[in-house]
């Protein structure tokens, strides 16, 4: 299973992300790296989080309607 | 193995880069290293693209009375504008919400934030090795890295 990650980000500044195709604690420690180098590379501080365990991957790709933005 | 995480999060300029920013600066005071005032400016520019807007350095309150700022946008609907300062490293909105009936104020700063954010998800996911895919669905952005 490819591995990935996706991160929705809404209006208010909150992040979800989603991680999946990862073995085992692979998906704890890749999840701990994103979020390191948000905070100390781009200046993006979590105030609180949420982590929850899962199985299957969030769908939201139907609604797509335009790619955006290139760095 | 999956996992799904929600961050409630806030934008902090290093105050090392921060410091340097005044009312006055302009873009030639921001250093080629300083990523988040990059990201930060870039953010701005789009946010102003977007919404048809201009970036300036002055806004005003209901009564007009100026502020100077960092980076400000204002636009056709909102021509008091919005300004962007940057204090001890955290990054502050200031607009008058007097009168704001259509919440002009809230919109512009919440896509300077979430413009910022997107750029810096992108950036972090392709430093992980990560090709990276960004969409708009509707007033969330999905950001998806795969490898």
């Amino acid at each position: 299973m490819k591995k990935s990650i996706k991160v929705i980000i809404d209006e208010n500044g909150n992040l979800e992300s989603d991680f999946s195709g990862f073995k085992d604690n692979e998906c704890k420690g890749e999840e701990e790296k994103f979020r390191k180098l948000l905070e100390v590379k781009y200046g993006i501080f979590v105030k609180s989080s949420k982590i929850i365990p899962k199985n299957e991957n969030i769908n939201r790709n139907s609604s797509i309607n335009k790619s955006i933005i290139e760095v | 193995m999956s996992e799904q995480s929600s961050y409630s999060t806030e934008i902090r300029i290093p105050v090392s880069y921060a410091k340097n920013v005044s009312v006055a600066s302009n873009i030639e005071d921001i250093k080629e290293e300083n990523i988040c005032m990059k990201i930060l400016q870039k953010a701005i520019a789009l946010a102003a693209e977007d919404l048809g807007g201009a970036i300036v350095d002055n806004v005003f309150d209901f009564d007009g009375k100026e502020s100077k700022c960092f980076r400000g946008i204002k636009t056709k609907e909102y021509p008091r504008g919005v300004g962007i300062n940057i204090e001890n490293g955290r990054v502050i909105y200031i607009y008058d919400t007097y009168g704001d009936g259509g919440k002009w104020g809230k919109l512009i700063s919440s896509l300077v934030n979430q413009n910022y954010q997107t750029i810096a998800v992108m950036r972090a996911q392709e430093e992980l090795g990560y090709k990276v895919q960004v969409h708009a669905i509707g007033k969330e952005k999905l950001i998806i890295g795969s490898l």
